[in-house]
């Protein structure tokens, strides 16, 4: 088990040249970026001290570019032979589920749309749309009141 | 500049405050149905104001402009031709309701 050492600490001893070499090496589920020190090697870490570890040899790139490491070892023994594993995008599945109900939710508006398109019924005018709901408010607020009152008077 | 509401559009609004009536009853809770009233007041607000300013997704749904009420709650589907406006639906927003 190889010690690990954060992002932060490996800026700086990048930035001191103490970093001596520079490995990125397939494990079952990803890549690994070890650093070769003076002394002993160290895995790159996540925030919380655990191994981090990368989708592709392109992630761990794009991190090590961000060091101004560039030159750097791929070792992909562990998976020589082996069929590349699909990785999930849980981030990705969320998105296309969001766009599938996005889609199905426009194609119901679509129907509605449609079939009141295909409504021959005359539309009322404002006016008359008002007074229309204002009557059915009415009705229904009476009745509302009166089943209240039932209600209460049962009780 | 004319505002007219479709037939299916004054449905969709009956059905929601008959909804919260039957709502109201049943729990029961008058504020209910004061709540639909004002949501249902809003909607005629906002509804009779879209001969104004065009509120629109381009090609969402070809020839239907689409303007959501500003609880976020409806969503009015209406066709425009100049300054006359025909409301064709009224329909809970996704956030509103799992469906139409």
């Amino acid at each position: 088990m190889v010690d690990t050492i954060k992002l932060a600490t490996a800026r700086e001893l990048a930035a001191a040249g103490s970093l001596r070499d520079t490995t990125v090496t397939a494990e079952p589920g990803g890549y690994v970026v070890t650093f070769a020190l003076e002394n002993s090697d160290r895995a790159l870490a996540t925030k919380d001290g655990t191994t981090r570890l990368f989708s592709g040899v392109q992630a761990a790139a794009r991190v090590l570019a961000q060091l101004g490491i560039t030159r750097y070892r791929v070792d992909a023994t562990a998976i020589a032979g082996a069929e590349p594993s699909r990785r999930l995008r849980p981030d990705r599945s969320r998105a296309l589920k969001q766009l599938h109900e996005d889609s199905a939710y426009l194609e119901r508006i679509r129907e509605a749309v449609a079939e009141a398109r295909a409504d021959s019924r005359p539309a009322l005018s404002d006016t008359d749309a008002h007074l229309h709901m204002a009557a059915l408010k009415a009705r229904l607020g009476d009745e509302l009141q009166t089943a209240l009152k039932r209600r209460s008077s049962t009780k | 500049m004319t505002v007219a509401w479709g037939r299916l559009a004054l449905e969709d609004r009956t059905q929601q405050l008959v909804a919260a009536f039957e709502r109201a009853v049943a729990l029961p809770d008058p504020y209910l149905f004061a709540a639909a009233l004002a949501r249902d007041d809003a909607i005629e607000s906002e509804g009779g104001a879209l001969d104004g300013a065009a509120v629109y997704r381009i090609d969402a749904i070809r020839g239907t402009f689409l303007y959501a009420t500003r609880d976020g709650r409806y969503l009015i589907a209406y066709q425009r031709t100049g300054n006359d406006v025909h409301i064709d639906r009224v329909l809970p927003t996704r956030r509103g309701s799992d469906g139409v």
